[in-house]
């Protein structure tokens, strides 16, 4: 019976595991694709199997010399072995490269869509269908916006525990290897960052914090579309335009043109790019978006309140969609 | 006579020694220039034509500048450099900060053809220009 109920967040969760499994997939294939060649070189090139095999002629073009062709052979199976490389990755620069370098950075523009979904598909009907009214005779309207704003809360746990999701599918791959110094050139990497790698669970408790109050925020106006839509669909599409007009409106109008161009502020980007809310390099902008965040849940969830603070026009409206 | 024996002396010798450089060693760097190239939105990546490394050295990186092209702030940019060699893989993605060199790493000296990739760090509806040069050799 609760899965029925559910049924809209956990077809939203499904696609956040999806989404988290395509990117694990991805990472490695992307990575380690080469661990196939290497066995096919280490066997045929190394140990002589096949010495004109298509593979070693290749790189007997391309190191021209025998001598050079052997050294680097040597180097190659010595420093490339996929299994060593394996070994030496470490569950922090798994979640982050995950996050940040695969398909999962989709999520930027697509979890508000789910977020939505979840939501719009748990309440839409007791608004469309009448329910509203029968829920009304049992108890209070103060009762039932509780009730609402519970569920608001569940779902905007979908993405804090999709990270989650990731870290801890990073630990058990890594065999909860934690040193990450191991790890050839860390700090050229695009996803090290000094403070980020030494307090990683604060940083990961900030963006879940981050993403939870940016869920609220799309819980609301999925909320604001869910009144007087009569139509899920049509609710669900209209909550997404204002997602996107609101974020280009943030970035595009207040940020580039209005505080960037006219009053000279620069550099401010990671703050109102607000899809870009999913990872940092050190706890400063960690911590000013979190404010952000925050800020912006707490203005949408007053509108919200001032939305659905009269029973009769929230009634009125239920009404409506019913005719 | 004497200055036809001279000319075609002068001739043999600069046609035996282009013959011999032509098959030894590339000596001089490849140094790629990439002027005012497109990095595209939302996390799109641009890939560059393809270049053959001769020498066991380093590859390196610079970015000069990379502007967003609406609000002229920078962009943080990532470089991955992709060996199109069997068994060699890619450098992975680097931070490429403003004004820096960066060293791509230990795979990056293998020899053999490479593309160099680069895209934005974060997600964002707008493009950004890049100028840079990358040290193939």
């Amino acid at each position: 019976m609760k899965i029925k109920v559910y049924k809209y967040i956990i077809f939203s969760f499904l696609i956040f595991l999806f989404v988290t499994g395509i990117s694990f997939y991805q990472y490695f294939d992307k990575n380690f694709s080469y661990a196939k060649d290497y066995y096919v070189i280490k066997e045929n090139c190394y140990e002589g199997l096949n010495p004109h095999h298509e593979y070693c002629e290749e790189w007997r073009t391309v190191y021209k010399t025998e001598e050079d062709y052997n050294t680097f052979l040597e180097f190659y199976i010595e420093h490339y072995n996929p299994k060593a490389v394996f070994k030496k990755l470490d569950a922090i620069t798994l979640t982050c490269e995950i996050v940040e370098n695969t398909h999962f950075d989709l999520l930027q523009y697509f979890s508000p869509l789910l977020i939505i979904i979840a939501l719009i598909g748990t309440i839409h009907s007791d608004l469309s269908s009448g329910m509203l009214k029968n829920y009304l005779l049992r108890m209070e309207y103060k009762d039932y916006l509780k009730k609402v704003k519970k569920i608001i809360l569940k779902v905007s746990l979908l993405t804090p525990v999709a990270l989650i999701t990731v870290f801890v599918v990073s630990m058990l791959i890594t065999r909860f290897n934690f040193n990450f110094n191991s790890i050839d050139g860390l700090e050229d990497l695009a996803v090290y960052g000094k403070w980020k790698y030494s307090n990683f669970f604060l940083y990961g408790l900030g963006i879940c914090l981050i993403q939870f109050f940016m869920n609220i925020l799309y819980c609301n106006i999925a909320l604001y579309c869910c009144r007087d839509n009569k139509n899920k669909l049509v609710a669900i599409f209209m909550s997404y335009v204002i997602f996107f007009l609101v974020n280009i409106f943030i970035y595009i109008v207040v940020y580039s043109l209005i505080i960037n161009r006219i009053l000279g502020f620069h550099n401010l980007t990671d703050f109102f790019a607000i899809t870009g809310y999913w990872f940092f390099d050190d706890g400063k902008s960690c911590l000013y978006v979190i404010i952000i965040s925050f800020i912006l849940q707490a203005i949408s969830s007053i509108f919200i309140s001032k939305c659905y603070k009269n029973k009769e026009e929230v009634i009125k409206s239920s009404e409506n969609q019913i005719a | 006579m004497k200055y036809l024996k001279i000319t075609l002396t002068i001739f043999i010798v600069t046609f035996a020694l282009v013959t011999v450089s032509a098959s030894a060693i590339n000596d001089s760097p490849t140094v790629v220039v990439i002027n005012d190239i497109t990095i595209p939105a939302l996390k799109k990546t641009w890939t560059s034509e393809q270049f053959l490394k001769y020498n066991n050295t380093f590859q390196f990186v610079k970015t000069l500048y990379c502007d967003d092209n609406v609000s002229g702030d920078g962009r943080a940019i990532e470089g991955n450099a992709v060996s199109l060699l069997h068994g060699v893989g890619s450098t992975g993605y680097k931070a490429l900060p403003k004004g820096d060199k960066i060293n791509m790493g230990e795979v990056s000296k293998n020899l053999g053809n490479w593309e160099l990739q680069l895209k934005s760090k974060k997600t964002f509806l707008t493009t950004a220009s890049f100028w840079g040069t990358w040290v193939v050799d």
